[in-house]
């Protein structure tokens, strides 16, 4: 065999292993995650152990460019927790910006992340939206969350690219061969065009669900330390104060709507708090989907004042 | 910039060895060693460039002004000028913090002074230092300065080693076939990379899962359980191994790229027979510094059998203090030192023990010595001692199925098969079916265990062991 035939060879067959030592795992791991009908999504979360979270890795390190490009073009965009993607993954939030031809994109993460790894996918995407809704809760906390610190991390590129590859492959595989995959961990999967989401046995409890009693104690008041993060990430959106919506989802163990009618109050932003009773959560905190519903419906018959003090969309 | 990170790989490595054979090809060589002279700063450099490109950089012009003048006239105090430079430099950038440490503690008021250490100070010293040596003997004739910058900075061996001879590198600088692509030095130089880039990612990061934490707790100041701490202590021996060994690979195989024959830095340690056997077959190239430029000079052995004790201990006890400004290090010196004289007593008596008895009193003395290498202090080290001979009640920290299989797996691998410089013909092979050929077989594992090593690299870049000295 030639040299020169023995290098080439050599760096495909490279290529081929390398491609596989990162892809081969996350695939096996993916195949494990239960699949989607849907068209147009992500797996942006799964429970077999080796995958996991996705979906700051994706945003963070822009791996899915169509998601990416909605950010960029929203009109509105929704920040927040876990807690807010499943109080604004709902048909009344799309018939909403549908009805008033809207665009509109849901920017929170599951792992209970707050605003400081917002921020950091925000100050990547070059134009901001004209309004944003901040759901409170954990929201202006100062900490990061594991998969945050993942995503962010160093060589973090090729770790969520593997899952992305994983992913992909997984679900072309499972698609061929049925046989082979045991789809038996819970998953969520994110629309590319709006960053909704769709979960399929996460957040549900053994214990069954929660509902929200109509009497909670009170939340304790916002630290000063929360007032001063509350600053700075609503400067860091670059819109006008009264462009920003601060709201929170009742949950079943605390009262925070004070608290976040204070945040909004000291940061000049609006509040926009609905009370709507009955509510059942999942968890004490994530809304069921009926709930949910029902919850953001209330929510915005509350924001067309809102929207219509705070801009000129058109501009956009 | 590591061997392994993707910007050495895909960036660096092709756009230099390129440009090196173009510029060869064109016919201009000394611009091809200027090209790979000033890359190799570059890649010296990358971290911190304006700290450690004047450093590097004074040491060389410092040097090679000092090895200049040597060649025309071996001056005594030229050489005694050039070494105290060059200690004294390591001196300050490595030992300053632990001599202030040490007087401090002693009761003498001095400032703590610790500056951070440059990387790969301690072997372009070295080899700067084996240079004037050289000179002032008459055994360095070249002074080509391109040749002699390209001889110290020379990327694959300037972090970590091995540790050159000038009279070794430059006739292979100025040999104009050296500067023209030769495919079977490239193909050849490609499977030594990735036989030690695999060595590194594969075996020794893998096998750090079972030391790191063991000798974590131990530094924590915690006992572990005695079969923690043999899991421990055999888990690092297998790991620096591995590291070591897989760097040396890869800077063989780099400089084979670029035309380059590197002396061999290992050869099986594991397998030696006494310690004076491991002694040959590890860290080849520091072992024939000190021999010949430590050594001989204190008298070697041609003074008598007590001068030739005092000689090897202080030469193994130096040894050790060149890895780090730490009394571990001289611990472990000092061990091999001890079994060393142990060695030469014993084979003055004309005792023969069977092989098999030999190595394996060998390889324990060599686990033993790594604790206090690994551990961050003393008594963290006498503690895993401790816990290997019986005094133990801490948890257990590893799981020991997976150890159990991990060093097994390393231990025959290291024990038992032949080695890279075996393998790919450096040396005489016994099984013959092991042998590198240019075919589709070897063409194929090369490329997969590159691939594999290069992925699982990616993930998390894991710096190699003897950087730091």
């Amino acid at each position: 065999m030639r040299a020169g035939w023995f290098v080439l060879l050599s760096l495909f067959a490279a290529l081929v292993s390398g491609t596989l030592t990162l892809v081969a795992p996350m695939t096996l791991a993916a195949s494990h995650c239960i699949p989607t009908s849907s068209k147009d999504v992500f797996l942006a979360y799964c429970t077999s152990p080796k995958f996991t979270d996705y979906e700051h890795g994706a945003y963070y390190l822009k791996l899915e460019p169509q998601a990416i490009k909605r950010l960029e073009s929203a009109q509105v965009v929704v920040l927040g927790s876990s807690v807010a993607q499943m109080s604004f993954s709902t048909d009344a939030t799309s018939a909403y910006f549908n009805e008033r031809k809207l665009s509109y994109y849901l920017l929170g993460f599951g792992y209970n992340e707050g605003g400081r790894f917002s921020a950091a996918v925000l100050s990547r995407v070059p134009d901001h939206a004209s309004l944003y809704i901040i759901h409170a809760y954990k929201f202006f906390g100062n900490g990061l969350s594991t998969a945050a610190e993942a995503a962010m991390a160093e060589n973090a590129t090729v770790h969520f690219l593997s899952k992305k590859l994983g992913a992909e492959s997984a679900k072309w595989i499972c698609g061929v061969m049925r046989g082979w995959c045991e789809p038996n961990s819970s998953s969520i999967y994110r629309s590319f065009n709006t960053g909704s989401w769709e979960w399929i046995n996460t957040y549900s409890s053994s214990s069954g669900t929660r509902p929200i009693p109509p009497q909670r104690p009170l939340g304790g008041a916002p630290s000063p330390d929360d007032f001063v993060r509350a600053e700075s990430l609503a400067a860091s959106l670059k819109v006008p104060p009264e462009c920003i919506i601060v709201t929170e989802t009742p949950n079943a163990d605390i009262d925070l709507s004070e608290n976040t009618r204070l945040i909004a109050e000291h940061i000049h932003a609006n509040s926009l708090i609905p009370q709507v009773e009955g509510l059942v959560t999942l968890d004490g905190y994530h809304l069921d989907k009926p709930s949910a519903e029902r919850w953001s419906k209330v929510f915005f018959q509350g924001l067309d004042l809102a929207v219509s003090r705070c801009h000129d969309f058109s501009a956009k | 910039m590591l061997f392994h990170s993707p910007f050495f790989l895909f960036v660096f490595l092709p756009i230099v060895l390129a440009g090196f054979f173009v510029l060869g090809w064109l016919r201009w060589p000394a611009v091809a060693a200027l090209w790979l002279a000033l890359n190799s700063l570059l890649f010296y450099a990358w971290d911190d460039p304006l700290y450690l490109l004047p450093l590097i950089l004074s040491s060389i012009v410092f040097n090679y002004s000092i090895g200049l003048s040597l060649v025309m006239t071996p001056r005594r105090w030229a050489l005694a000028l050039g070494i105290i430079g060059n200690l004294g430099l390591l001196g300050t950038f490595k030992y300053l913090g632990l001599a202030t440490e040490t007087l401090s503690e002693i009761g003498i008021p001095v400032t703590l002074t610790k500056l951070s250490l440059p990387i790969g100070i301690s072997f372009y010293t070295f080899t700067q230092i084996a240079f004037l040596v050289d000179a002032y003997r008459g055994e360095a004739r070249e002074y080509n300065p391109i040749h002699y910058l390209l001889f110290v900075a020379f990327f694959p061996h300037l972090i970590a080693g091995p540790i050159l001879h000038h009279k070794e590198m430059m006739p292979q600088f100025a040999l104009r076939e050296t500067y023209r692509a030769r495919w079977p030095a490239i193909a050849l130089g490609l499977s030594w990379f990735a036989a030690g880039l695999f060595k590194k990612v594969i075996f020794a990061d893998g096998v750090a899962a079972f030391s790191d934490p063991v000798f974590a707790v131990a530094d924590a100041g915690k006992l572990v359980t005695t079969s923690a701490a043999w899991i421990g202590a055999a888990a690092y021996s297998l790991q620096i191994y591995f590291d070591f060994s897989g760097y040396s690979d890869m800077a063989i195989g780099l400089a084979l790229m670029f035309g380059i024959a590197f002396p061999l830095n290992f050869f099986s340690p594991y397998k030696a027979d006494s310690l004076i056997d491991f002694w040959r077959r590890w860290h080849m190239t520091l072992s024939r510094f000190l021999r010949d430029y430590l050594y001989f000079p204190l008298g070697g052995n041609r003074k008598g059998p007590a001068r030739r004790m005092i000689n090897l201990m202080v030469t193994m006890l130096l040894g050790g203090l060149w890895h780090g400004a730490s009394w571990n290090f001289v611990a472990w010196g000092g061990i091999h030192g001890l079994g060393l004289l142990i060695n030469h007593a014993w084979r003055s008596f004309g005792i023969t023990i069977p092989w098999p008895v030999s190595r394996l009193v060998t390889l324990l003395v060599v686990i033993l010595a790594w604790v206090p290498f690994k551990a961050a202090t003393l008594s963290s080290a006498w503690s895993i001692w401790r816990s290997m001979f019986g005094v133990s009640h801490g948890d257990s920290i590893v799981d020991a199925t997976s150890a159990g299989f991990w060093i097994a797996s390393l231990s025959f691998i290291s024990l038992v098969l032949p080695n890279t410089a075996q393998i790919f013909g450096r040396s005489p092979l016994e099984w013959r079916f092991t042998a590198w050929r240019l075919n589709g077989f070897w063409s194929a594992s090369v490329g997969l265990a590159l691939g594999a090593a290069i992925a699982m690299s990616f993930r998390a870049p894991v710096s190699f062991l003897y950087f730091r000295f």
